[in-house]
């Protein structure tokens, strides 16, 4: 594996190798479990969440009751523009979200694993700092966009691995510690000698190494990876992520994976949801999501990145920028970039609803029975690419 | 090291800026600066002053202006400061004498202050909106408040009124200085009233310059970071107050000047021995030469702490050691 | 470009509030003044009464008629220095900044040697060689401790200025061949006020004090008032040890509060530079009637459930697009 990024400059992104990602079952996601029911499979239930930013009369409603749900595991992938609220969903979820951000209202119920007393069912909403605290990274650790600012700039990274070994394992000796460091940068494909360095003396790939690195140190049954990726140059985007989808085949952590980049996201994610202006506008696993988007958002989405395999597509994006979200649109908050907008969406709001038949919810008049609206072609990537241009298929859902 | 060498050549380039503004001083005056300067002393000039005086232009004032400078330095590096006019000893004699108990003074009180401050600053910034915040305009106006007011102040409340603690001079005149329990005593019992008063003057300064940096190292990724690694909340402080503390050492050169200048003045209300008293002696009776000399060494002490605090920030901040050797 | 939009918190308003009226003293504090200051007519060491608020000096000068005249002289070259050391820091900041290479190498050096050197031991080796003449003139006062007070201005301006060289709007400015100079004070400048400003308060303080200092070491005029020179009278009459404290408190706390203004102010600009710093914009009570902790404590975001929520528009008023 290489461990260096340097000369990539010079690589096409043509000439990027592709991905080689452990299979991964693709399928329905087991059936709500509800109230205090055992959560089973189920690592991390989070039911009608809203976050505010600010307070009194100023407050802006930046997730608007929001349900996300992961399995032991799997991958849970958030995609949207910025100021979706992808990122302060799961900042607020784990109680990590800065001021002057207020959790308004919700659950997040997060499963410890059971023992012979059964299960631990801890609700961040409710936690104390103490019961945070003996939850943060030995059960859900995080990986920053930025590991440059997200690694103390005076401390070597060993000592970051020391500090984080010292405060969750007090039996560890010196020893031990510095061993347990050492083989997690093997894991990474780093060699011992990095943990005397700086983080500053590091690339910006081995920096993220690192942090990935860091966020394993305490075996967590859930990471967080809030765009990992993003600062780096696609071939080092590349290498990191198929080294953390090989991390997560051998210890088997769950993930939740923030990215604008859908089309990452429908090669690496079990389920995907996409979120518009703080609410959820569509959920699907990620093969029905890449086969048939259903919100025109998700497709504009789609379509705003190249796909990692496959023929080149013609990129369009999205027209129009993401809405301000203290004055938001009327109805649907998508409607005034949506090209298939309807009269209906301009003054109701879709609820995010289950389609007939399937495990996927969508957020959008078009899917919705009574309309009787037909689908439009675009909707349906797969359908639309297999089909001859002369006879346009129509899926028009029931 | 490249770096070190930097800051020793500025250094050595300020030095030798203070010792040619001092040189030069006397010859932009206009007229004889010989006459100039005896024309100002108001008492009558013996002929032992105006060697003394003659000295301190460089050696006498034939010659041209340049071979009277060289004459000056190679009197400077072989520690010649000319000598005194009003009391028969050399410049250097005397400092020697006086210059121990202002570094000591100065010592102690900003190692205190700083300390002092630089913890109270990191705790406000850390508990930023809670109700310690109200100490911030109190310590706004202890920062405004002159060094020497505030010291006549707390001589006046705490030594003339309260009886506290003993209030001119440096130790107890009934006692013969040297290494021994009583003297030392006698010395840390009068220097508490100047301490606190330079502390209190300049704390002010330390608290609120760490409370900022503070509040701006909290809003890091990495502070975050720590948290969100479920560290203890003291090495979560640690972690954002080691970062926040490097601006604060990175501008101990502005400060140390202040507070040098602040304790000279507060030297004088308590009539402590240091350079400050025989600066306003000297300043008093004219004595070019000892002022000159005072400028001269208070500016190298200046220097030397600079350089110290140089090597803590080197040492402290591994970001600019690797600037050196990439 | 940027104006100059200062948080208007209470802090601001106060500070303001005392430097305005200091500033009125210093216009009007002479003609105001019951007394001449020099005036040696009345009994010794009275304490404050009606007839003499402040009370008397043990010469028997009225300790009410010193301060407001000293308003003036102190003032006057407070402003004056801070100005001029400002209006030094701006060329030579700005134009290191800007113009770069040797004349960058060389104003840096300059500014570096005059950070070094100790301020206030240069001021008094400068002020004892004036001719008692020029002791008096509060102009040639303000610019000696312009001349050692502007280095740190200079410093700021210059990284500042740095910053800015090769932003777009000034990158533009020199394609279409704008006159250097032209660029540095219409282009560079107006962005730069904030620090400017916070530069300014700095070096008015630093003015202050020095010249209160000078001044009180007796290396000012007797002949000008100033506040400097009353508490000079003062410690020269033993006053702090025989209890006549109403003789050198009333000019201690006048520098203290112009003191106290100035940094209130500086906390103004601050928060405006720095964003970080400005506070969430609600009181403490405001926060506990909306059920808020206190404070915010990182890593631990508030849950406040409330009934009312947050307003989420949803009538039909506005924004009807139709694609």
């Amino acid at each position: 594996m290489t461990t260096d990024s340097k000369g990539v400059d010079a690589v096409v992104a043509n000439e990027v190798p592709p991905l080689t990602l452990p299979t991964t079952t693709y399928g329905p996601i087991a059936a709500t479990s509800h109230g205090d029911a055992a959560m089973g499979e189920r690592i991390l239930d989070v039911r009608n969440f809203s976050v505010d930013y600010g307070w009194g009369e100023n407050a802006v409603r930046a997730v608007d009751d929001v349900d996300v749900h992961l399995n032991r595991s799997k991958v849970l992938g958030i995609a949207g523009e910025s100021g979706s609220g992808k990122s302060t969903l799961v900042y607020a979820i784990t109680r990590l979200l800065r001021a002057p951000g207020v959790i308004k209202g919700g659950e997040a119920r997060f499963n410890l694993g059971s023992d012979d007393e059964g299960e631990h069912v801890i609700d961040l909403v409710n936690a104390s700092e103490r019961e945070l605290r003996s939850v943060r990274w030995s059960s859900i650790s995080i990986v920053l966009q930025s590991a440059l600012s997200a690694l103390n700039p005076v401390v070597r990274v060993g000592a970051q691995f020391e500090q984080v070994l010292k405060s969750h394992r007090k039996d560890m000796s010196k020893q031990q510690r510095r061993a347990r460091a050492a083989e997690l940068l093997a894991m990474v494909g780093l060699e011992e000698n990095r943990l005397d360095r700086y983080p500053h003396e590091l690339s910006g790939g081995q920096r993220q190494r690192i942090m990935i690195a860091l966020a394993l140190t305490l075996d967590p049954q859930l990471v967080i990876m809030d765009e990992p990726t993003t600062a780096l140059d696609v071939v080092t985007q590349r290498e990191i992520i198929s080294e953390l989808f090989e991390l997560r085949s051998q210890f088997g952590f769950a993930m939740i994976f923030i990215t604008h980049d859908l089309s990452l996201l429908t090669e690496l994610a079990d389920e995907i949801v996409v979120m518009y202006a703080g609410a959820l506008v569509e959920r699907a696993t990620a093969r029905d999501l890449y086969e048939a988007p259903r919100h025109p958002y998700t497709l504009g989405l789609l379509n705003s990145f190249p796909p990692m395999h496959g023929e080149h597509t013609e990129l369009s994006g999205i027209p129009g920028s993401p809405p301000d979200l203290a004055h938001l649109p009327t109805g649907c908050s998508f409607h005034p970039r949506c090209q298939f907008a309807m009269a209906r969406c301009a003054n109701e709001r879709p609820p995010l609803v289950e389609i007939e038949g399937s495990s996927r919810s969508v957020a959008c008049w078009l899917h919705v029975g009574d309309t009787g609206a037909a689908v439009p072609v675009e909707l349906n990537r797969v359908a639309a690419s297999n089909a001859s241009p002369s006879e346009p298929v129509t899926e028009v859902s029931s | 090291m490249r770096i070190i060498a930097r800051r020793l050549a500025l250094y050595a380039l300020t030095f030798w800026v203070a010792i040619t503004v001092n040189f030069l001083l006397p010859h932009f005056m206009p007229g004889n600066p010989l006459q100039t300067m005896i024309g100002k002393l108001q008492t009558e000039v013996t002929p032992q002053e105006i060697r003394a005086i003659i000295l301190s232009l460089g050696g006498g004032l034939k010659g041209s202006l340049m071979s009277q400078y060289f004459t000056y330095i190679g009197q400077l590096l072989h520690g010649n400061l000319g000598v005194s006019i009003t009391q028969s000893a050399t410049v250097s004699s005397i400092l020697i004498s006086h210059v121990p108990w202002t570094i000591g003074l100065i010592g102690v009180s900003t190692v205190i202050s700083f300390l002092v401050g630089t913890i109270s600053g990191a705790l406000l910034g850390w508990t930023r909106g809670s109700r310690l915040d109200s100490l911030i305009p109190t310590a706004t106006f202890f920062q405004a408040v002159p060094y020497f007011f505030l010291a006549t102040v707390v001589l006046l409340v705490f030594g003339s009124n309260l009886h506290w603690f003993p209030v001119l001079g440096a130790y107890s005149q009934n006692l013969i200085p040297g290494w021994h329990w009583p003297f030392v005593a006698s010395l840390l019992r009068y220097g508490e009233l100047p301490i606190l008063s330079i502390v209190l003057s300049s704390v002010a300064g330390w608290m609120l310059g760490m409370r900022n940096m503070m509040i701006t190292m909290v809003a890091e990724d990495f502070v975050l970071m720590a948290i969100a690694m479920g560290l203890p909340k003291r090495k979560v402080i640690w972690a954002a107050a080691r970062n926040a503390v490097l601006p604060s050492i990175a501008n101990l050169s502005l400060a140390i000047g202040l507070v040098v200048s602040g304790a000279l003045l507060v030297e004088l209300v308590f009539n402590y021995p240091g350079v400050g008293d025989l600066l306003l002696n000297a300043i008093q009776s004219q004595d070019y030469p000892l002022i000159q000399g005072i400028f001269l060494c208070i500016t190298l002490t200046v220097l030397a702490a600079n350089l110290l605090a140089d090597l803590v920030y080197l040492w402290l901040d591994p970001r600019t050691r690797t600037e050196v050797a990439p | 470009m940027k104006s100059l939009r200062i948080p208007r918190s209470p802090k601001v308003i106060l500070g303001l509030g005392i430097l305005g009226f200091f500033v009125i003293l210093m216009i009007i504090g002479p003609y105001i003044a019951p007394y001449s200051p020099d005036n040696t007519a009345f009994a010794a060491n009275l304490t404050p009464s009606a007839h003499h608020w402040f009370g008397t000096t043990s010469l028997g000068q009225d300790i009410f008629s010193q301060t407001l005249v000293g308003a003036r002289a102190t003032m006057v070259v407070a402003l004056v220095a801070g100005g001029v050391a400002t209006l030094l820091s701006i060329i030579v900041g700005i134009s290191a900044g800007y113009i770069g290479g040797f004349t960058d190498d060389g104003l840096t050096l300059t500014s570096n040697v005059f950070l070094a050197l100790p301020g206030l031991p240069l001021l008094i080796v400068i002020d004892s060689y004036l001719p008692v003449d020029d002791r008096s003139n509060s102009l040639v006062i303000g610019f000696v401790i312009a001349l050692t007070g502007w280095a740190w201005g200079a410093r700021v301006l210059r990284a500042q200025t740095m910053s800015l060289r090769n932003r777009d709007f000034v990158e533009s400015s020199r394609i279409i061949g704008e006159k250097r100079l032209r660029i540095m004070f219409s282009e560079i400048a107006p962005n730069l006020l904030p620090i400017l400003a916070s530069s300014l308060l700095f070096t008015i303080l630093y003015s202050i004090g020095a010249y209160v200092t000078l001044a009180y070491i007796g290396l000012t005029s007797t002949a000008v008032w100033n506040w400097g020179t009353m508490l000079f009278w003062a410690q020269a009459n033993n006053a702090p040890l025989s209890g006549e404290w109403y003789w050198f408190v009333p000019p201690g706390i006048c520098i203290a509060l112009v003191g106290t203004s100035l940094a209130l102010l500086n906390f103004g600009i601050d928060e405006f530079i720095n964003p970080r710093l400005r506070a969430g914009g609600l009181s403490g009570r405001q926060r506990r009637r909306l059920g808020m902790p206190r404070r915010q404590r990182l890593g631990l975001t508030p849950v406040v459930r409330s009934v009312t929520t947050a307003p989420r528009l949803t009538t039909p008023t506005q924004n009807q697009v139709t694609s």
